[in-house]
C-alpha cells in the first residue's frame, strides 16, 4: 500500500480565516441547541466496532463525543438519527453562513490548494485504474458543492453525480439547484466514488461504505478523504483539538479504526493509505499554551527555533501515517 | 529471469507449466510437477501453447522464429536479440503467423511509479513533455567479468543493451519519436570489449529531448527518470525489487510556480509519493494472458517498441568510436 507526503504552502487562515470562523462556531453553538435537543439524540455506540466501552469523553459545543476503548475513535453520542442530521444541515444558520461567507471568502484558495490537487489525485489512480472513457463518479455526502465545480474540469466528460447531499441546494449557484441529486446508485455501476470527509459526516459509516462497495463496479475505486484521531494533533491536544466539530464530525476514527471499518466490509483492497495534512503543527501550536506538560514538543515546535527541524518533524507525521488529514484509496475485488 | 518467470506463472491460473527447458536440469526446483529438458527442439516440436523465452541474447532470435512458425505465442526477454536484424526476423515471423502474440519483458513499465507518472503524462495535467533524463546503473560484482552480458558474442552489447535499453524503452513510452541519438561510450573500468558506462543524447521529431547515463560502475545499484513537463515535473527514483538494492521506489510530482504562485521561485511545492508493492511482473504476464485469451493485438511492449528500443542502441554503437560496434553493423 502506497503512502504520500505533501510540501504545500497552504495555511491555515486562507481557508479558516479566524473572525469567520468564530463567528461559524458561535452560530453554531445555537443552531444544535435549537436543532439537535438532546432528547431528540440517540445513544451510540463505536462505530467500527460497535462496542460500548470507552476510554474517555469530552464535551464539545453541547454535545458529547467518545472514545472507544479498542481502536479509539471518537464518535459523537448521543447522535442524530439520519433524518434529523438531514434537517440540521439544511436548517442551520451556521451551514448557511459557511457557504455563503466562508466558502466565498476561501473559495479560490480552496480550489487552486484542496480540491483541484484533490481531484488530480483521484484522476491519477482512475487514469490507471479505469479503462472507459466516460466515467461515471459519485460523491457521497458532500456538504458543498466545490468539488463538483472542480470536477467540471478535471472530468469534463464524465457522468458526476452528488449522493445524499448534505446542504440546502437553494443557496447554491444555479446549476447546483437544477442538478438532480440522488439518495443511491443502482448496483454495479460506477468506476469511482469520492468519499471527502464523508466518513467523518456519516451516520453510520459501516453502512456507507456498504453502499459504495455494492454500487461500484468490481476493480472500481473508492477515494477516502477523512480525519484521524490517531493523527498527532488529537493525540497532542486532546479535547483541545479543533477537529471535533459536532455534528459535521460524526466519527472521526483512527488509523487502526479505519483500516478494522475497510476490512469489516470485506471486498476492497487498500491502495494507498497516507497522511498528507500540512495543518498538524499549526494547529498544535496555536493551541500549546492551553495544554499542560508539553514540553518536549512545544522545544521542538517553538523553543528550538530551528524550521529544518520543524519540516523533518512534519515529514516524520506524514510518512509514518501519524498526521491528522488521512486519504486512502481502496480497489473494489 | 527464467527463475522469476517460473515463480509468476506458477502463480497464475491461467497457465499450466509443461516444460522447463534448461542447460542444468538438475538445478531446477519441483521437476516432478513438470518435464525438464535440455534440448530446445522438446519444446519447439511439444503441443505447449506458449512459450517464455529467457535466454542470454544470442539464442533469442531464432528461438522465438522457430516457436511462432509452430503457432506457439512468444514472451521474450529484453533485449531483442543483439542487433535491429535480430528484431526485424522476428517481426517477418510475428507477420507470417498472425495468430501467435508476440511480447518483450519490458518490464519497467509496469512499476508502480511508472505506471503512476505515465497517467499522470496521459491526463496531461501538466501539458507535454519537454525533456528526459534518466540515469540507470548497477554496481556490477565479483564475478562481473565472467558474465555472459560482457561478452560481444554472446550479448551483442553492453550495459546500455542490457539496462540501458530498459530506460530507452521508458523514453520512448513517455515521448518517442527519437530521429537522433548521439553517444559516447567508455570501457575503461572493467575492461571488457564492450561498454561499461554509456551516456546518450537524443531528439525527437518535435525538438524534444532526452539523456541518459548507463553504467555499471555506479557502486551502489541506482534507477532514476525525471520528466519535464510543460507545468511541472516529475522524478522517479529507485526501483522495487526482491532485494530492495536499487531503493524505494518514490515518486516526486512538482508543479510549476512562478512569482505569481509562489514566494518560493524554483522550489515548489512537491509531493512525494512511496510504492512499497511490486506488482510489474504480474501484471506485465496478465497482460500477455490478456492479449492471448481475448485475441487482441499486443499493445505494450510490443515488436514496434521492441524495434524502436533496439533501434536507438544500434545508432548509437553505430555512432561510437568503438572498433567493435563498427566492424559488426
Amino acid at each position: 500500500m502506497e503512502r504520500a507526503i505533501i510540501h504545500t504552502d497552504l495555511k491555515k487562515q486562507e481557508i479558516q480565516p479566524d473572525k469567520l470562523l468564530e463567528k461559524y462556531l458561535k452560530l453554531l453553538k445555537d443552531d444544535i441547541f435549537e436543532l439537535l435537543p438532546i432528547e431528540s439524540l440517540l445513544e451510540s455506540t463505536c462505530p467500527v466496532s460497535g462496542e460500548s466501552d470507552i476510554r474517555n469523553t469530552f464535551n464539545q459545543i453541547g454535545l458529547k463525543y467518545k472514545i472507544s476503548k479498542t481502536y479509539q475513535n471518537i464518535y459523537l453520542s448521543p447522535r442524530p438519527d439520519a433524518v434529523l442530521l438531514k434537517r440540521f444541515y439544511v436548517k442551520s444558520k451556521a451551514r448557511k453562513f459557511w457557504l455563503t461567507k466562508i466558502w466565498e471568502a476561501t473559495m479560490k484558495v480552496r480550489m487552486k490548494k484542496i480540491i483541484t490537487p484533490q481531484l488530480n489525485w483521484t484522476k491519477s489512480f482512475i487514469n490507471q485504474y479505469c479503462e472507459n472513457e466516460i466515467l461515471q463518479i459519485a460523491e457521497y455526502l458532500p456538504n458543498h458543492w466545490g468539488y463538483y465545480l472542480g470536477a467540471k474540469t478535471i472530468f469534463p466528460s464524465s457522468n458526476y453525480q452528488l449522493i445524499d447531499i448534505l446542504f440546502n441546494q437553494e443557496l447554491s449557484r444555479e446549476k447546483i439547484k437544477l442538478l438532480k441529486v440522488s439518495d443511491q446508485p443502482r448496483e454495479n455501476v460506477l468506476d469511482a466514488a469520492l468519499l471527502f470527509e464523508a466518513i467523518d459526516r456519516a451516520q453510520n459509516p459501516q453502512t456507507l461504505l456498504k453502499n459504495v462497495s455494492n454500487s461500484l463496479k468490481s476493480g472500481g475505486l473508492c477515494f477516502i478523504t477523512c480525519l484521524l484521531a490517531s493523527g498527532f494533533e488529537f493525540k497532542t491536544l486532546g479535547h483541545h483539538s479543533g477537529i471535533a466539530i459536532p455534528p459535521e464530525r460524526m466519527n472521526l476514527l483512527s488509523f487502526e479504526g479505519i483500516n478494522e471499518l475497510i476490512k469489516s466490509v470485506g471486498c476492497f483492497e487498500i491502495l494507498e493509505f497516507s497522511t498528507p495534512g500540512v495543518l498538524d503543527i499549526p494547529n498544535v501550536l496555536s493551541q500549546l499554551p492551553r495544554v499542560k506538560n508539553l514540553d518536549f514538543i512545544n522545544y521542538i515546535l517553538n523553543e528550538r527555533h530551528d524550521k529544518e527541524l520543524i519540516d523533518s518533524f512534519h515529514e516524520f507525521l506524514q510518512l509514518n501515517r501519524l498526521g491528522t488529514f488521512g486519504r486512502i484509496v481502496l480497489k473494489r475485488k | 529471469m527464467g527463475q522469476i518467470r517460473h515463480h509468476i506463472i506458477e502463480k497464475n491460473n491461467n497457465y499450466d507449466l509443461k516444460i522447463i527447458c534448461d542447460s542444468k536440469p538438475h538445478k531446477i526446483n519441483d521437476a516432478q510437477k513438470f518435464r525438464v529438458v535440455r534440448d530446445v527442439k522438446d519444446v519447439i516440436e511439444s503441443d505447449v501453447q506458449a512459450v517464455f523465452i529467457c535466454t542470454p541474447n544470442h539464442m533469442i532470435p531464432k528461438l522465438t522464429v522457430q516457436c511462432l512458425n509452430k503457432g506457439k505465442h512468444v514472451f521474450c526477454e529484453k533485449p531483442p536479440g543483439r542487433t535491429l536484424n535480430d528484431i526485424k526476423k522476428m517481426q517477418i515471423a510475428e507477420n507470417m503467423n498472425p495468430t501467435t502474440k508476440l511480447m518483450f519483458g519490458f518490464n519497467h513499465r509496469y512499476h508502480p511509479g511508472v505506471a503512476r507518472s505515465k497517467s499522470i503524462v496521459d491526463s496531461g495535467r501538466f501539458g507535454k513533455v519537454i525533456t528526459l533524463q534518466g540515469m540507470y546503473g548497477k554496481s556490477g560484482g565479483k564475478d562481473f567479468q565472467k558474465s555472459w552480458r560482457n561478452k560481444f558474442e554472446i550479448s551483442g552489447g553492453g550495459i546500455l543493451l542490457d539496462q540501458g535499453i530498459h530506460m530507452l524503452d521508458l523514453f520512448n513510452y513517455f515521448l518517442g519519436k527519437f530521429t537522433s541519438a548521439k553517444a559516447f561510450l567508455a570501457n575503461q573500468h572493467w575492461g571488457f570489449d564492450v561498454e561499461d558506462n554509456a551516456v546518450v543524447i537524443m531528439k525527437n521529431d518535435q525538438h524534444r529531448l532526452a539523456v541518459l547515463h548507463s553504467s555499471s560502475t555506479f557502486w551502489k545499484h541506482m534507477f532514476s527518470l525525471n520528466i519535464y513537463l510543460e507545468h511541472g515535473y516529475l522524478k522517479l527514483q529507485g526501483l522495487l525489487s526482491k532485494t530492495g538494492s536499487y531503493g524505494r521506489e518514490t515518486l516526486v510530482i512538482g508543479k510549476r510556480q512562478f512569482e505569481d504562485q509562489s514566494e518560493a521561485v524554483g522550489n515548489p511545492s512537491e509531493e512525494t509519493i512511496y510504492f512499497d508493492k511490486d506488482l510489474s511482473w504480474e501484471l506485465e504476464i496478465g497482460h500477455f494472458t490478456n492479449y492471448i485469451m481475448n485475441d487482441l493485438p499486443v499493445s505494450e511492449s510490443n515488436s514496434t517498441d521492441a524495434y524502436n528500443a533496439m533501434e536507438i542502441v544500434q545508432r548509437c554503437y553505430q555512432d561510437s568510436d568503438y572498433p567493435i560496434y563498427k566492424t559488426n553493423f
